[in-house]
């Protein structure tokens, strides 16, 4: 059942020879800017709170359920906002399904906010299906996660919508949150910029883009097909100069708008095409977001 | 125009749209293919307006492709069906010897050009016939042997009917030969007759053989063969005699009629108009008359060339677009 987990910890592990894992405590525990002041008082339960944080005894006499804050705070919680679905089904820039990708980026963090003592939490899904996870923080809670996120990414599941994901959080998420957002090349800047920014002044929001495979890249003959199509592409980039000019134009237009925003924005991001660049890649933002503090 | 085998048209016609059919069919219930490599929000490229200018040209392109392949397709389909002419011939007038004998003498000079000229007449109303010319006074001499080069007879008709009209000037000369001076004797119409007789060759064969005579019968001194002789040795020998006679009155008209008649013919007066006319249908229907009851015949030309010609032509272009648009 941790086979997931197991392959996260296995690709940490070859990591460990060159930065210590302590580092990469290091840079996730900075994640989190500045611990909270006791204050001990207590407040509606909100989608994505600790259930053990509920008091019980306050909630039963209140009526509705309440959550004593201090404690709500003194532990950061990991969201993985989780856009599987069939996109997710897709082939990567290195060749592996995307999931494979967003499952270790999402093992990677989650499992070092276990290690930290962390609660993970998961909300995946699309228009009208949003699904969100309870919080918890142990390994098979992540591996259920995991599992979860693999299981809505079939090339037959329903299509993802990460705005409307967005959207859902900063709508329903209360208190401070750290947001591990698992996107991809379908990201258009002007629909994620507005609910990002609102998302950022609330919570940490760390970008993660699972690379797409290029359709230029693709090699010349190779029947090509959109997973929310049943009828393979026409081969018209590779027989038409003219458009896969202007695609590669479109595309690094794209890219870059997606860079800008998110430096407008201040949110860290890391892109990774293969499972075997995930880790070093969130070692490399990881740091970066220390050094930048 | 036609096509013996139109069924074999029809046959490569609906093959090839059955299998442009099935084609298509199959295209459009193309299953996922599970070969394909899946990738993700394709709309980032369809969305493109350069995408679909693409796309639109791609469709002109296998439009033209289409229309070529038809373009193909089409004659070659036309060309399997083996096009052609039937025509339906009568063997009959294949078989037809007509001899033009035509007496030369002084006393004709003043309607030999007229006669000459009826004979063109009459000679362009034959179709298949093998005519020959002799011209006569007191010895025959063969002005063109029997022939169905039209060409070559019109072109010797008019030439002795100017020849006439000149008096020896022109480049053919009626009277070349026809006058042996040791012979005491003109206008042999028995001799001429004769000779006209023996011209004719395939003897052994059945044919149906005429002779048109065109004399005054007006004879001076004595020949080897008198007319009536003559008549019965071209009655021998299975030959109608029709005769032309510038001067139809008097006993030597008597005496012509009654030969011509003898070997199944007749003689006409030349001075009547429309007497060509006559004679040619006269002809005609007494040979007609005389000939065996034979089937027409049908005979087919295919007619391939033009249908060749459009399908290599359209491979010719088809073959370098297809290169040109796989490359």
């Amino acid at each position: 059942m941790t086979r997931l987990v197991h392959q996260v910890q296995g690709k940490l592990s070859i990591h460990v020879r060159r930065r210590s894992v302590a580092l990469l405590d290091g840079g996730y525990a900075s994640v989190h800017k500045g611990r909270s002041m006791d204050f001990d008082d207590l407040r509606e339960y909100a989608y994505g709170d600790d259930i053990r944080d509920i008091d019980w005894r306050a909630s039963a006499r209140h009526g509705s359920m309440l959550i004593k804050r201090y404690v709500a705070e003194r532990h950061f919680s990991l969201i993985i906002v989780m856009p599987a679905g069939q996109e997710m089904a897709a082939t990567a820039a290195g060749g592996e399904p995307k999931r494979d990708i967003a499952v270790m980026a999402a093992g990677v963090l989650g499992w070092l906010a276990i290690r930290h003592g962390d609660d993970v939490s998961m909300i995946s899904g699309g228009p009208g299906r949003i699904h969100a996870t309870r919080t918890r923080s142990s390994e098979g809670h992540l591996e259920m996660l995991l599992q979860e996120a693999l299981t809505l990414s079939q090339p037959d599941s329903p299509p993802s919508d990460l705005p409307g994901l967005l959207r859902h959080v900063s709508r329903n998420v209360r208190g401070r949150k750290v947001l591990l957002v698992i996107a991809d090349d379908g990201v258009e800047p002007a629909e994620v910029e507005d609910v990002l920014r609102t998302l950022r002044l609330r919570h940490e929001v760390l970008w993660v883009d699972v690379a797409d495979l290029d359709p230029l890249g693709v090699a010349p003959d190779t029947l090509v097909r959109d997973v929310a199509a049943d009828h393979t592409l026409p081969d018209l980039l590779a027989t038409d100069r003219r458009l896969a000019e202007e695609f590669g134009r479109s595309e690094s237009t794209r890219r870059s708008d997606v860079e800008t925003m998110l430096r407008r924005t201040d949110i860290s991001s890391a892109r990774a095409g293969h499972t075997d660049e995930v880790v070093p890649m969130i070692v490399r933002m990881l740091e970066k977001r220390r050094r930048g503090r | 125009m036609g096509l013996t085998w139109w069924w074999l048209t029809l046959i490569v016609i609906l093959a090839t749209l059955l299998v442009a059919g099935v084609g298509w069919w199959v295209a459009g219930r193309e299953t996922p293919s599970t070969d394909a490599v899946l990738i993700a929000h394709t709309r980032r490229l369809t969305r493109l307006p350069a995408y679909r200018a693409a796309l639109a040209r791609q469709r002109v392109r296998l439009l033209g492709l289409g229309v070529l392949i038809a373009l193909v397709v089409l004659p070659i389909a036309v060309a399997a069906g083996r096009p052609g002419t039937t025509e339906t011939i009568d063997p009959e007038k294949n078989n037809r010897d007509i001899m033009l004998c035509l007496d030369v003498s002084g006393s004709m000079y003043r309607t030999d050009k007229a006669v000459l000229e009826d004979f063109a007449e009459i000679v362009k109303n034959f179709r298949g016939e093998r005519i020959g010319l002799v011209l006569w006074n007191n010895q025959a001499v063969t002005a063109f042997p029997l022939t169905d080069d039209y060409d070559l007879v019109e072109e010797q008709l008019t030439g002795y009917a100017d020849g006439f009209s000149l008096f020896g000037g022109g480049e053919y000369d009626p009277t070349d030969g026809t006058f042996n001076e040791r012979i005491y004797a003109s206008s042999l119409s028995g001799d001429g007759l004769a000779s006209c007789v023996y011209n004719f060759d395939h003897v052994d064969q059945k044919r149906p053989r005429a002779i048109i005579l065109g004399t005054d019968n007006e004879v001076h001194g004595s020949g080897v063969y008198t007319i009536d002789e003559a008549a019965t040795l071209a009655k021998e020998r299975n030959v109608r005699v029709y005769g032309l006679n510038p001067l139809p009155y008097g006993p030597n008209h008597s005496e012509l009629s009654a030969a011509t008649e003898k070997t199944g013919g007749r003689t006409w007066g030349l001075d009547q108009a429309g007497a060509t006319d006559e004679v040619t249908s006269n002809i005609d229907k007494l040979e007609a008359a005389r000939l065996p009851d034979v089937a027409p015949v049908h005979v087919r030309t295919d007619l391939p060339t033009i249908w060749l010609s459009l399908g290599l032509l359209g491979l010719i272009g088809l073959y370098p677009l297809l290169w040109w648009w796989r490359r």
